[in-house]
């Protein structure tokens, strides 16, 4: 499966592209919201890792974006999300199309296996 | 009684009552407002002398104060009254000028001889009133001295006693009438008896007269002294008839007897009145014997006439004398029903006046008594009688008694005197004793009336009077302690007036100035002589003008002066802020006559206000400032969130990735322990973040927890499972006990965080060998009460209290050794209580620990707030 990063943190990119693509993956990765839509608009992913707190353009920008080009609703993203945010907001955040989150700082085999059960959820 | 005190304390009255009176009070002027204080004191002891004088002026009977010249100082109401003058008239005025002119010389006497001895004699005496009119008096007096024991005067009581003494002038006459009455008739008895006599020795002596007549009444002989008795001859006298010789008067009354002779021959002795040859006429009294003849034939009779005149002239005499004597009599009679009915009123007035009337004879033996005196004393009049004055006697006045009946024995003289008297009952009574003795027909004493006075009235007035003294004596001292006090008090209150540093002025109500201190004189730039007598208008800023008027008029109605703020005006115009409060001045009335008025000055106030006002500003500004602070230091904790996180997921990632084979091939061991190393390290700092974030959202009540529904048996379950790996390295017996299936709404998270914590720490503290943790929930009330029980070293007493406090730890060995933020079981405390629970531990030294929490089933949290919601919905 193709998956897109967005995440403002290169070694994070890194990170996550290593390990999908040891588990036989495709990984594409961005470190700007911006650059991210446009690849979006372009081709469609399986799977979006949106990093919430991004500066300049930040995750929410991106999900703004994304419902507007009505591309949200086609688009499996999963939020990578501070710990500061409550289960509460999250669980508002999954009634408007996003399909699932992750906790920072990561567990590398929990990730792994999230983003499989996502995309198997199609 | 106390006479001195009474003179005395009079004087000083009277003296004080003028003063008072010539000090009207004065506005103008503070000092003499202030000095009207005692003055109000004086008016109490006037209104106390008021009370004296209308109790001395109420008292009964005649009373005056006269000095020892005879002037006459106070009198009572009925004095002056009864005298027919007003009380001022006769203050003043000598004693001497009201004695009728009967009365002046025993008065005289008396009064010198008082003034000698200080003795008042007991001699009635004329008084003269206004009307000319005149009362006997008896004078009763009681001495005054002075301090010395001087006498300076006297209160004297007149009694009024003229009815006695006219009812007693009465009797004497009319016995004097009666004594002479009788004596006339004495003489009138003897002048009769006399006459009698006289009478009697003429008809036996008297020659009588005889003539013999025939039975036709011509005289056939006549003796000389018939002849002589008729101025006829004898020869003249023979051959005329009888009725020649008979008066006119006389002629039926001869007939008749003639008539009754010649059928009787008896001759009644009768009257009859013969004529003289001359025509004159006198009384005979006749009698006869029949003549007769030979042949007892009546020839005639020889009459025997008795000249009557010397005995009718003496008959007459003693008929006058017995008519003047029955005249005398009836005149007698009617001067003794006179008497009687006198008798009979001075009985009266002897029986019924309130005085106590008594008689004695020289050995002191009651003859008599009024009832007056028998029922005061407890006796019938019958049993009072007879018996000893002394039996009527207190103890106490025996001897008195004693010495007095001697003096009166020797003298003849009663003198007046005080005695106490003793009833049938035993109780005694002051009683004033006069009285008037009383003489046979030879002038010997026989006895004396005695008037008695019950005194007890008198005695009780006295002593009020006494009393009444010596409580205005008393209130006098006091008086002049609070004069002293008074002053004292003045003098400190004038010196707080003057040297108080807050401006005060004294106003009349229309708001002129009476008085006013230096500092408020200073502080308008004046002196105190130019402020008093200003309108406070002049020293208020126009602006304040119409606050100060309705100020005026709101306190000349309600007398209340309430707190205003007023600009004052200097007298270089310049103005000043100033606070005013004040008191109302009252007079005696009760009328408000001013107020004084306390004025702050507020320009420091003022400038102080300004200042706290911009220094109010700043604190705003600085809390709008902290404001920013706290928002920034909001952004600060997520931005350490994001930032202090965000290397760490990298860090930990990468670890994960290497030690993954399947990742990053195979490391050899000695990799693989410095990766563990790095890895546990990066936990350990994820843990502190974490803390850190926590604590700091806790203090600004910023943590936010979930609602929704948690299974709280499973999630002890979890908890159970998930922490079994921490467990192992000291193989703790870790068990889950909790039996109930609960649930609660709330933040599930949280809770784990809570009971990782707790658990945790208890990890650390647990034995190396057999080492427990138990953990429980059940359902306590509308809570779930969580346990978590360790066979630790346990936790002492004293640090118990500290143990939820931040940062604290049992010892910094234990620090390095357990590690930690020392931020766990504040942060378990705050998030309990943000949850509405409680918690709290259950721990001895060495035994272990027990720690408790209790959550409500429906989590009320109050740190949820939605301010600054980074998440806008879509």
């Amino acid at each position: 499966m193709k998956v897109l990063g967005i995440d403002d943190n290169p070694d994070i990119n890194m990170l996550l592209g290593t390990v999908l693509t040891a588990s036989g993956h495709e990984f594409t990765s961005v470190t700007d919201g911006r650059e991210g839509i446009k690849l979006l608009q372009k081709n469609p992913y399986d799977i979006v890792l949106l990093d919430l707190a991004m500066p300049e353009f930040s995750g929410f920008d991106v999900l703004d974006s994304l419902k507007k080009d009505g591309l949200i609703e086609k688009q499996k993203i999963i939020l990578l999300t501070a710990s500061s945010i409550t289960d509460e907001e999250i669980s508002e955040l999954l009634k408007t199309g996003v399909r699932s989150y992750l906790r920072k700082p990561l567990d590398i085999d929990i990730f792994v296996e999230k983003v499989e059960q996502v995309h198997r959820g199609r | 009684m106390n006479g001195k005190t009474l003179a005395k304390s009079t004087k000083k009255n009277v003296g004080k009552l003028q003063r008072s009176s010539k000090s009207p009070k004065k506005v103008d002027n503070p000092k003499k407002t202030l000095e009207s204080s005692p003055l109000e004191k004086t008016i109490e002891i006037s209104s106390l002398k008021k009370r004296y004088r209308i109790f001395y002026d109420e008292l009964p009977g005649l009373l005056r104060t006269i000095d020892t010249e005879g002037i006459i100082l106070d009198c009572n109401k009925e004095y002056a009254e009864t005298f027919g003058y007003s009380k001022n008239e006769l203050i003043g005025k000598s004693v001497f000028d009201f004695l009728a002119k009967e009365g002046t010389r025993a008065f005289k006497d008396s009064f010198e001889t008082w003034v000698k001895t200080g003795k008042v004699k007991n001699k009635p005496v004329w008084f003269q009133k206004r009307d000319g009119s005149k009362f006997l008096g008896l004078v009763s007096a009681n001495n005054l001295y002075d301090e010395d024991g001087k006498m300076i005067g006297s209160n004297t009581v007149i009694k009024d006693i003229t009815e006695i003494h006219v009812a007693k002038m009465k009797i004497e006459d009319h016995q004097n009438e009666v004594k002479e009455q009788l004596m006339q008739l004495q003489k009138s008895n003897e002048l009769l008896r006399t006459t009698e006599g006289k009478y009697r020795n003429l008809y036996e002596k008297t020659p009588a007269l005889l003539r013999t007549i025939t039975a036709e009444g011509i005289l056939t002989d006549c003796n000389e002294a018939y002849a002589k008795a008729l101025g006829y001859t004898r020869e003249e006298a023979i051959g005329m008839s009888i009725y020649d010789h008979a008066a006119e008067r006389s002629a039926k009354g001869m007939r008749d007897n003639f008539e009754i002779w010649l059928k009787t021959h008896e001759t009644p002795s009768s009257e009859i009145w013969l004529k003289r040859k001359d025509g004159s006429i006198f009384p005979t009294l006749l009698g006869g014997t029949s003549l007769y003849d030979e042949h007892g034939n009546l020839t005639g009779r020889t009459l025997a006439l008795t000249d009557m005149t010397e005995i009718y002239e003496a008959r007459r005499k003693v008929e006058e004398g017995q008519k003047q004597l029955q005249n005398q009599v009836k005149q007698l009679q009617k001067t003794n029903d006179l008497l009687t009915i006198t008798e009979k009123r001075y009985r009266t007035l002897y029986e019924k006046t309130p005085v106590l009337l008594r008689t004695i004879t020289v050995e002191g033996v009651l003859t008599d008594c009024n009832e007056a005196y028998a029922k005061t004393l407890g006796y019938t009049k019958e049993e009072a009688i007879g018996v000893s004055f002394y039996e009527h006697t207190a103890q106490r006045s025996v001897e008195d008694l004693k010495s007095n009946l001697e003096q009166w024995k020797q003298t003849q003289q009663v003198s007046h005197m005080d005695i106490w008297m003793k009833r049938k009952d035993g109780s005694i009574f002051p009683a004033l004793l006069t009285g008037t003795s009383l003489h046979d027909e030879q002038g010997n004493l026989i006895g004396r009336t005695v008037a008695i006075t019950d005194m007890t009235e008198i005695y009780e007035t006295k002593k009020k009077l006494e009393d009444d003294e010596a409580r205005i004596r008393d209130q006098y001292v006091e008086l002049k302690q609070a004069h002293g006090l008074l002053a004292v008090t003045e003098q400190r209150y004038r010196i707080l007036y003057e040297k108080t540093p807050v401006l005060l002025r004294t106003i009349t109500v229309e708001g002129v100035l009476t008085d006013c201190n230096e500092a408020y004189a200073k502080a308008l730039g004046y002196t105190k002589e130019e402020a008093i007598g200003m309108s406070f208008y002049e020293h208020t800023a126009q602006r304040s003008v119409e606050d100060l008027k309705s100020n005026l008029e709101q306190w000349k109605q309600t007398h209340e002066v309430s707190l205003k703020e007023i600009w004052m005006k200097r007298k270089d115009g310049s103005i000043f802020p100033s606070l005013l409060s004040g008191a109302s001045i009252f007079d005696e009335q009760g009328n408000v006559i001013g107020r004084t008025v306390a004025i702050t000055d507020m320009t420091e106030i003022y400038e102080a206000r300004k200042l706290l006002e911009a220094k109010e500003a700043r604190i705003r500004e600085q809390y709008e400032e902290l404001k920013k602070i706290d928002v920034s230091k909001e952004e600060f904790t997520s931005m350490i969130s994001h930032e202090l996180k965000t290397p760490l997921t990298p860090i930990m990632g990468w670890c994960q990735a290497l030690k993954n084979p399947n990742i990053m091939g195979h490391l050899n061991p000695k990799q693989l322990q410095a990766l563990d190393a790095i890895l546990t390290n990066a936990v350990k700092l994820k843990d502190l973040v974490g803390d850190m974030l926590d604590a700091q959202k806790l203090d600004m009540k910023k943590m936010k927890f979930d609602h929704n529904d948690v299974d709280v048996t499973e999630m002890m379950t979890f908890m159970e499972k998930n922490l079994q790996s921490a467990m192992e390295p000291k193989h703790i017996g870790f068990v889950n006990s909790t039996k109930e299936n609960l649930t609660l709404k709330g933040d599930r998270s949280r809770l784990e965080q809570i009971l990782n914590n707790i658990i945790l720490n208890a990890v650390d503290f647990v034995p190396n060998e057999k080492g427990r943790i138990e953990m429980r929930a059940e359902s306590k009330d509308s809570k779930i009460l969580f346990t978590v029980k360790d066979n630790g070293i346990g936790i002492p007493k004293k640090k118990q209290d500290r143990l939820f406090t931040q940062f604290y730890q049992l010892d910094t060995s234990a620090t390095r050794k357990h590690g930690g933020s020392g931020l766990g079981l504040s942060i378990c405390k705050g998030i309990v209580a943000a949850m509405g629970g409680e918690i709290w531990l259950d721990s001895d030294e060495g035994k272990g620990a027990t720690f408790y929490f209790t959550i409500p089933r429906v989590i009320e949290t109050t740190s949820k707030i939605q301010e600054q919601n980074q998440f806008p919905t879509f």
